[in-house]
């Protein structure tokens, strides 16, 4: 019978070969003294090896690697939560403002001499003051966002390119 | 969170939780410095490798991908790459530890008051494995490291170490082959 691979030799003293080749590699080493000499040698070397026992590091040392991490950027508790009110409040806050801010805006238009021939329009009637200047602060802020979009857009592209 | 597997901790790492990296560090920090101190046979060094490698670890931890392979093997690449870089420096000489240095064994709850000769043949073994170790080239005393103490399967050392593993079986028997004329075994 050919002799075994040394390999296979030390698959089976580390336990990765499986259970019928396993058997079959100890039946073999029955018959073969070479194969059961580097067995032994292995055996001896693996006894010689652990003679070196474990050591262990410093007990500060986890404290240590925490000291190298900055600490902004450890936030143990810190979980985020998976919906968050605040966005709800920025959102009801600026509502509320620019409300009051056209209610502002329309007692004082009302009192302009112009508002007697604005009045005479349709529009104006049908909206009402506080309706019209809504309107007005609806056109100037769409003028005001679509004319800033493409500067926004291509500097934020610029941005992210940098990073 | 202490019975959590690896990988969930690593998710909660990923999103800062000092807690789990506390576990992880726990789970592993004997192996990683074992691993590190018998490879450069330097204490100090092994002490530094051993922070650096989990500071890695914290600041690398959105690099880590469950699918394609398990935390240990990527903590053990860790560890091997710093500690193959710091044995490359060369900015200091690395030198085994002398005998006096080896740590004994710890005895577990009730100590047994040996003999003080066998203590002495005890100490002069972990020598003389410590110095046969030193004396081998890095791939050679990796593998045996690898594969010894650390307990790897040689199909992970392959893994981690992009070598095949017909390779690093044929290191494996040139080390035992070294390490069998540096401690002539008949004597042990």
């Amino acid at each position: 019978m050919p002799h075994e691979n040394k390999d296979t030799l030390l698959a089976l003293f580390y336990h990765e070969v499986s259970p019928p080749e396993e058997q079959k590699i100890r039946e073999h080493l029955a018959d073969c003294e070479d194969c059961r000499a580097y067995m032994r040698l292995l055996q001896r070397m693996d006894s010689a090896l652990s003679q070196w026992p474990e050591a262990r590091p410093l007990p500060d040392t986890f404290d240590r690697i925490l000291a190298n991490i900055p600490s902004e950027r450890l936030r143990a508790s810190y979980v985020r939560p998976a919906v968050s009110a605040r966005p709800i409040f920025n959102i009801a806050f600026a509502m509320i403002s620019i409300l009051l801010l056209i209610y502002f805006v329309q007692s004082k238009v009302s009192m302009l001499p112009i508002w007697e021939s604005l009045s005479q329009y349709w529009i104006v009637q049908t909206l009402g003051s506080f309706g019209f200047v809504a309107l007005v602060f609806l056109g100037v802020g769409t003028f005001i966002t679509l004319s800033l979009a493409p500067i926004l857009y291509f500097d934020l592209n610029k941005r992210t390119m940098h990073i | 969170m202490e019975k959590s597997t690896d990988a969930e901790l690593m998710d909660m790492v990923l999103r800062k939780n000092t807690r789990a990296f506390k576990i992880l560090y726990a789970r592993y920090e004997l192996r990683i410095y074992n691993f590190i101190f018998r490879y450069t046979g330097n204490r100090e060094i092994a002490q530094d490798l051993l922070q650096e490698a989990f500071t890695r670890v914290w600041f690398a931890a959105h690099s880590f991908n469950p699918g394609s392979g398990n935390f240990k093997g990527w903590l053990y690449a860790i560890a091997l790459n710093i500690t193959r870089n710091e044995m490359s420096k060369k900015r200091y000489a690395y030198h085994y530890l002398e005998v006096s240095e080896i740590p004994y064994q710890e005895e577990p709850a009730n100590p047994r008051v040996e003999e003080p000769d066998i203590e002495l043949e005890r100490a002069d073994l972990q020598g003389l494995v410590a110095e046969a170790l030193g004396k081998l080239s890095p791939l050679l005393r990796e593998i045996v490291v690898l594969k010894h103490y650390q307990q790897l399967k040689f199909s992970e050392i392959a893994a981690m170490t992009q070598t095949p593993e017909g390779t690093l079986k044929a290191r494996f028997h040139r080390a035992l082959a070294e390490l069998k004329r540096l401690l002539d075994p008949t004597e042990l």
